[in-house]
């Protein structure tokens, strides 16, 4: 089997496409299916697209799903790069540690895009200073005289996904946080290979489409008993809604796009675990910062905030 | 007496500080009766809200938490956050 990835199968606009090739991966789980081979072709990676062939990798050598598998390595090095990930990629194929390497990757500009990826592991989450120095003041410099009054918006963005990574997705230690982004626009992107939202959600209902609605609804969360809100993903999508953004998430056989105010959930290939992608666009603030004083004030806790 | 939030770092996400603000807290309340909780470039996580003041209000009740417990240059978002962590404690 040749597995080809070509220019019109990445992107996040063509993440069905490059899911539908490479899906296969979760059947072959300590199978060790020989003649295998991977070609990229495509001369660039969005960050989306990198994360999850990244996993795909991971996934095969982890679980040993194909025999001595082929693949053109030196370009696959070489576009992994860009997203300063390529080391570990080296590290995975040699089936050797890369734990090591999690802990140094940072934060680089290129092409006039800043690209910052971040470790998400209980390791990376004990030391502040690399989520808060390394990663979240490092994009909140970048904006902070772009769209100061946005920054709370995109930090809340990253705290919200890399905690709901870290608390939902709790077998995989090797996932990556990775944001892009430049005087106009964010996207933050994360990927594993855990229990999905359906799974994790609501395992036993074979109305897929229905659980992954739900988890978008305020105050739904498979782990309310464990001190959390269930709020996450509804804060997120109603900071992409009010910021003209796109929050796209794949899980398991489904996804739900958000675009504005319209919302598409739709069955998908199957990913073992979540894709997590959100856009965000440097606009005014007007709108969110009411949309949010508002919610505020419409509850009777009457906090006092000066 | 002034709490200043950002001391515990400028996002606030894991149990284990979370834990650590919260016995401050309770620290500051008993020696000194009220605590002004200054949240300059502070993000929280819901889940961090919930576990620090969601459970200072359920202990307190309204009136105490509210007499006691100010916010001073708190974001709007971190306000959602304080609002909902409260609220999500309350039902449960």
């Amino acid at each position: 089997m040749i597995v080809t990835i070509k220019d019109k199968d990445v992107g996040i606009n063509n993440m069905t496409t490059l899911l539908r090739k490479l899906s296969f991966i979760f059947d072959y789980q300590n199978k060790n299916i020989p003649n295998c081979e991977v070609n990229i072709e495509s001369l660039k990676l969005d960050p989306v697209s990198a994360l999850v062939i990244y996993k795909v990798f991971y996934f095969a050598f982890k679980h040993e799903c194909l025999e001595f598998p082929k693949a053109n390595l030196d370009h696959i090095f070489n576009i992994f790069s860009d997203y300063g990930i390529e080391k570990m990629m080296k590290k995975i194929i040699n089936q050797e540690d890369a734990d090591l390497l999690y802990k140094k990757i940072k934060p680089k500009i290129i092409e006039g895009f800043f690209i910052a990826p971040h470790a998400i592991n209980r390791d990376s989450f004990k030391n502040k200073i690399d989520l808060e120095v390394k990663y979240t003041q490092y994009i909140a410099n970048y904006y902070k005289t772009i769209c100061p009054k946005l920054v709370q918006y995109f930090e809340t963005c990253i705290c919200e996904i890399a905690s709901n990574f870290l608390y939902h997705a709790l077998e995989d230690n090797n996932s990556i946080l990775m944001a892009r982004g430049n005087e106009k626009m964010i996207e933050i992107v994360c990927v594993d290979n855990s229990n999905g939202i359906i799974t994790s959600l609501d395992p036993g209902n074979k109305d897929h489409k229905k659980v992954m609605m739900k988890a978008f609804e305020r105050g739904v969360s498979s782990k309310k008993n464990n001190n959390h809100c269930g709020t996450g993903l509804w804060f997120i999508k109603q900071i992409a809604e009010k910021l003209n953004g796109t929050l796209r998430v794949y899980s398991e056989d489904m996804s739900y796009i958000c675009k504005g105010k319209k919302v598409f959930v739709k069955n998908t290939p199957y990913w073992k675990g979540s894709i997590f992608y959100l856009k965000l666009y440097v606009t005014d603030s007007t709108e969110i910062d009411n949309f949010f004083n508002n919610f505020n004030k419409t509850n009777d806790l009457g906090l006092i905030s000066e | 007496m002034e709490m200043n939030l950002s001391k515990y770092g400028k996002i606030i996400s894991t149990d284990d500080t979370s834990n650590a603000i919260l016995k401050d807290i309770e620290k500051f309340l008993e020696s000194n009766g009220t605590i002004s909780i200054n949240a300059i470039g502070v993000v929280i996580s819901t889940k961090s809200a919930r576990l620090i003041f969601g459970y200072l209000y359920k202990k307190l009740t309204k009136l105490d938490f509210n007499k006691q417990i100010h916010f001073k240059n708190a974001s709007t978002s971190f306000m959602f956050a304080i609002n909902e962590g409260i609220l999500t404690e309350l039902q449960n």
